[in-house]
């Protein structure tokens, strides 16, 4: 059987089922794509019946119409053979449906000509297995193949609302820090929405739904209930509260890129008007606030150029020491191979010598670049996060200390 | 540190472990054969020395400029040839070249030091002669220049850091100079026309039984002492110490005296116009002209003994 034929078979066999014409053309592009990955050969030995293809389009009918088959309560054996390993699949069909009607009649008959055949003695039951084999092989593939296709559908569907929610989220928040000074007078103090108390630092989340679905679709799930029961954020005597900014990030590995969604929580302060008393103090301090300041910054600039000098210190070590070490020890080898035409006890020694000296070049140049390209740069991040903190924690105090004026 | 990096480490450590193995596996094979890592040979007394012959090279001139080393130039020898002893080769640059032998003590961590592609003379001794710099830190250094008849010297220079120099037998007329800064040096039989000048900073200067035609001296720390020499006019000085003739002082300087006298000297001071046929063939000998011995000792004494008044 050709697979054209398959398919017009296919089609037909669908055209008895009320489903629209769109839909059974997509079912059959659908069988298509996957008839495009069996080569021919394959497909000949399979060699699909006329039955297989009815069965098929029954299983079809199942998987994407199964509500609608619920209503009739009909039971179908789709399986020939009861007594093979394979699950037996149920179909229900509508009884308004009389195309449906009519498969379950053929079914039955088949059903009724096997009890035919199985009282009567077989003589040789050996092709009957095989062409059950090729017809449920040809069932897993198309299982397979739908499978896949909503496995795509749905990571797309998941992707697209992770982006819809975040770029929502932060909008939102966006809106809601820019009408929080002028809605904000502290006259519903408990209608105040804390985002997020969790933790005080920055925090960086990243999701795959390609890795982790069960996330992505928590996460779909509760953008469609906020949608549903979302309200505007109101703050209204909340200092500070952290809020999320995700950004997607396009990452390849090994030629697959992946979407990535990476979320920072912020934290954002309350917007306090300074008093008069505030500012005041504010600017009469500043003698002794600026030289502090300054004096933290210096130091941060200090640390930062300190390891700085050090990456670079290191990385021009690590790099006269291959250069030195590797001729040393190229040296020490050759005039050792030439000396041992002599010489040979010498010549052993100054083999022996060019070898430790590649030795010691390997060593060293291996502690030299991870103490530049690792641990230098962990200094750094220690220095960043330790910077931050302190930002922080000055901020916190100007804060403080503008909101105890303003008492 | 990631996995490649941990890798690496452990090939290193083999190779370490390895490289270090052969070396002291080498090293006692080596002394079981007398063979010595930094020289040729080794003498009875465990002395490491290299040597080169000079005969081929048909020198001239020796120029030395040397630290922490003791240097003897003897001539007379039956064969020309040099004699480094206890020196590690990566430390001094030996080469001959437009009749010239040149010694000098480098730096041996002068990279252009490491590459030395010459004729003559040493070159690069491998990588084991920078990792026993120290080995003859302790012990007694000296290089030893021997001289056959075959060859006439027109020129020696040396310059020395540290050490003591000594120069024995050698007539040709040539050309000395000689800057000793810590070291004694010794002139012992030697006979030259031409001008010879000496400079010691500390250490004594001992001339003996030579001739050297125009001398010009200097010793800052040290005794200056002239055994049984030729016929000289001196003009010397001390600036703290005296001139002893044979024993008899002669206050802080000498000018123009000539010692020994003979007896020319003393008739031309009692009666220079009477001469006598018998003395003639002496009075040839009296006219020709004494060496001139120049130079001053800073502080020290100098000392002229003659062998012609014993």
């Amino acid at each position: 059987m050709d697979k054209q034929i398959f398919l017009n078979i296919l089609e037909q066999k669908l055209s008895e089922y009320p489903i629209t014409a769109e839909d059974i053309k997509k079912h059959v592009q659908d069988m298509e794509k996957f008839l495009a990955t069996v080569s021919d050969e394959d497909f000949e030995s399979e060699n699909p019946t006329e039955e297989d293809i009815e069965s098929i389009a029954i299983t079809v009918i199942k998987r994407n119409y199964g509500d609608l088959a619920k209503v009739q309560k009909e039971e179908v054996w789709v399986s020939e053979d009861s007594t093979e390993s394979v699950e037996p699949s149920f179909v229900t069909q509508e009884p308004e449906s009389e195309a449906v009607e009519e498969a379950v009649q053929a079914e039955e008959e088949i059903k009724a000509e096997e009890a035919c055949v199985s009282e009567i003695p077989k003589e040789d039951p050996a092709p009957e297995p095989v062409a059950e084999e090729s017809k449920d092989v040809l069932e897993i593939l198309a299982m397979e193949a739908e499978e896949e296709r909503k496995d795509k559908e749905t990571y797309e569907e998941l992707k697209r609302l992770a982006i819809e929610r975040a770029i929502a989220e932060q909008d939102e928040i966006i809106v809601n820090i820019a009408d929080e000074s002028v809605v904000q007078e502290k006259s519903e103090p408990e209608e105040a929405v804390l985002v997020d108390q969790k933790e005080n630092d920055p925090v960086i989340e990243i999701v795959d739904p390609m890795e982790r679905p069960d996330i992505a679709y928590e996460e779909t799930e509760a953008i469609k209930n906020s949608e549903v029961n979302d309200k505007p954020y109101t703050i209204s005597d909340v200092d500070e509260f952290l809020v999320e900014e995700a950004e997607l990030v396009t990452i390849d590995d090994n030629g697959d890129s992946y979407e990535l969604k990476k979320t920072k929580r912020k934290k954002k302060r309350e917007k306090v008007k300074g008093t008069p008393l505030f500012w005041t103090l504010f600017i009469l301090t500043l003698p002794i606030t600026l030289p502090l300041l300054l004096s933290i910054a210096v130091l941060f600039g200090i640390a930062y150029v300190a390891v700085t000098g050090i990456i670079i210190a290191f990385a021009a070590a690590m790099i006269s020491c291959v250069a030195i070490g590797t001729a040393l020890s190229l040296i020490g080898i050759i005039y050792g191979i030439t000396e041992t035409l002599t010489v040979p006890v010498l010549g052993a020694f100054e083999i022996g010598l060019g070898v430790a000296i590649g030795g010691i070049t390997i060593l060293v140049s291996v502690l030299l670049y991870n103490i530049a390209i690792r641990f230098a740069p962990f200094l750094y991040k220690c220095i960043t996060r330790l910077a931050k903190f302190v930002i922080e924690k000055l901020l916190d105090l100007f804060y403080i200390a503008k909101k105890e004026c303003g008492r | 540190m990631k996995a490649k990096s941990i890798i690496f480490l452990i090939i290193a450590a083999i190779l370490i472990v390895g490289g270090i193995v052969t070396c002291i596996v080498c090293n006692s094979l080596a002394s079981k054969s007398n063979l010595n890592l930094l020289s040729d040979t080794v003498d009875a007394q465990g002395n490491a020395i290299t040597s080169d012959e000079l005969a081929d090279y048909g020198i001239t001139s020796l120029g030395i400029n040397m630290k922490d080393i003791d240097v003897n130039i003897i001539s007379g020898a039956k064969e020309s040839y040099v004699e480094f002893v206890n020196i590690n080769p990566a430390v001094y640059d030996y080469t001959v070249s437009g009749y010239k032998m040149t010694l000098k003590t480098i730096n041996p961590f002068d990279i252009t030091s490491l590459v030395k592609f010459r004729k003559n003379g040493s070159g690069f001794c491998g990588l084991r002669s920078y990792f026993f710099l120290n080995k003859y830190d302790k012990v007694n250094s000296a290089v030893n220049i021997y001289i056959s008849d075959d060859i006439t010297l027109s020129e020696i220079s040396v310059k020395l850091e540290n050490g003591n120099v000594s120069i024995k037998n050698i007539n040709s007329d040539c050309l000395y100079d000689f800057d000793v800064n810590n070291g004694d040096l010794k002139i012992d039989s030697v006979k030259t026309m031409l001008e010879t000048t000496i400079e010691v900073k500390k250490g004594n200067l001992e001339i003996l039984s030579s001739s050297l035609r125009k001398t010009d001296f200097s010793v800052e720390f040290g005794n200056v002492t002239f055994n049984d020499g030729e016929r000289s006019q001196y003009y010397v000085s001390c600036k703290s110490g005296a001139v002893y003739l044979d024993e008899s002082e002669q206050g802080d300087s000498v000018e123009g005296i000539i010692y020994p006298e003979t007896l020319n000297d003393k008739t031309e001071e009692s009666d220079p116009e009477a001469t006598t046929d018998e003395n003639e063939s002496e009075q040839e000998e009296l006219l020709s002209l004494p060496d001139e011995i120049k130079g001053s000792v800073t502080n020290g004494n100098i000392y002229i003994n003659s062998k012609i008044n014993e």
